[in-house]
């Protein structure tokens, strides 16, 4: 009689821990699997730390799809998708995971994750995730850091994400 | 007594019924597999987006047939043993090449090629031809736009950016 309450109790907060936000680390093995994982798993997927193996697309979950690939219209869909936007980089609640993201106009969009330790950290498409920009730098600021063809800084927006890998929050698709 | 039979009636009407229905879908499912079956060759995956899906299709037979003869043509490059061919950059990251039967995956960028079947990988080496064989493909498939393939061949290894 008495492991009742006792078993009610760990099954409650079994549920709030799983829906609780936190940050994620850079463990990019999860990723990087080069199979099923890394090949149907995008930067979008990787900076929500969302695997879906559908390469997630900005808005497509909410049924509000980018239109045009420029910043106002990805950063609207992501917002559709339950992303917040924020003015600046330090400014997402406690829990949650600063995403920024940088558009190469009328091309592509492209995201970056801030991880545990401030480093920013991404997955550019189909490839490996990485903690280094195109000029092999590691990324203490993606406004700054080697962005190719990626010209267009977007801002900053803020994901509800996990300290497992894959296991993030945000509803996407 | 009547009841009972009308009853009995209808089960086996309703179970008839059923019994048909599955077999219909069972037939059509067979033939959808044939027909799938039929045209899976290796699908291909250009890796030049990181956000937007990337441009795909799917090879011929003789087209694969060509692939496997680059490849056997191809020499042991073991530079890249424990790492992947494909960068981790924004751009042209290479190109991907894998079996629905699960005959394994190729990956080539520039001059670089790595192929995993039955759970091994080898690298090897060749002058680009069987990555310029791949963007001829994607070109003539129309699967690549001029845009496109500009963007891949200005960002290829070896190639001055502009």
């Amino acid at each position: 009689m008495r492991r009742k309450p006792l078993y009610l109790l760990t099954l409650c907060v079994m549920v709030l821990v799983g829906a609780c936000c936190s940050l994620p680390s850079y463990h990019p093995s999860f990723w990087n699997d080069g199979g099923t994982v890394q090949y149907n798993n995008n930067c979008y997927n990787y900076s929500t730390n969302k695997r879906t193996d559908t390469f997630a697309q900005p808005g497509q979950a909410a049924g509000a799809m980018y239109t045009a690939l420029l910043c106002p219209n990805v950063r609207t869909a992501a917002i559709a998708d339950g992303i917040q936007s924020v003015a600046g980089p330090n400014l997402c609640p406690k829990k949650e995971c600063t995403l920024a993201l940088v558009v190469a106009p009328n091309w592509d969009f492209h995201w970056y994750r801030r991880d545990k330790n401030g480093m920013w950290t991404h997955k550019p498409g189909g490839t490996q995730a990485t903690n280094l920009d195109n000029s092999n730098n590691p990324i203490s600021n993606p406004e700054t850091a080697d962005r190719g063809a990626y010209t267009d800084f977007c801002g900053y927006m803020c994901a509800c994400s996990s300290r497992k890998e894959g296991k993030g929050h945000e509803k996407i698709q | 007594m009547k009841k009972s039979s009308d009853m009995e009636q209808a089960i086996l009407s309703i179970c008839g019924a059923a019994m048909l229905g599955l077999a219909f879908l069972a037939c059509a499912s067979g033939s959808a597999a044939a027909q799938t079956g039929a045209a899976a060759g290796p699908k291909v995956t250009v890796l030049i987006y990181s956000g937007r899906p990337n441009p795909t299709f799917t090879l011929s037979a003789s087209q694969e047939e060509r692939l496997q003869q680059l490849i056997a043509a191809a020499r042991q490059d073991p530079g890249h043993e424990g790492k992947t061919v494909l960068p981790s950059i924004l751009g042209y990251n290479g190109i991907v090449v894998v079996w629905s039967s699960g005959a394994g995956l190729r990956a080539v960028y520039g001059n670089h090629i790595e192929v995993r079947e039955r759970g091994a990988t080898r690298f090897l080496a060749d002058n680009g031809e069987l990555e310029e064989f791949l963007l001829s493909a994607a070109t003539e498939s129309r699967t690549l736009d001029a845009e496109q393939l500009r963007f891949i061949r200005t960002k290829r290894p070896g190639t001055t950016t502009q």
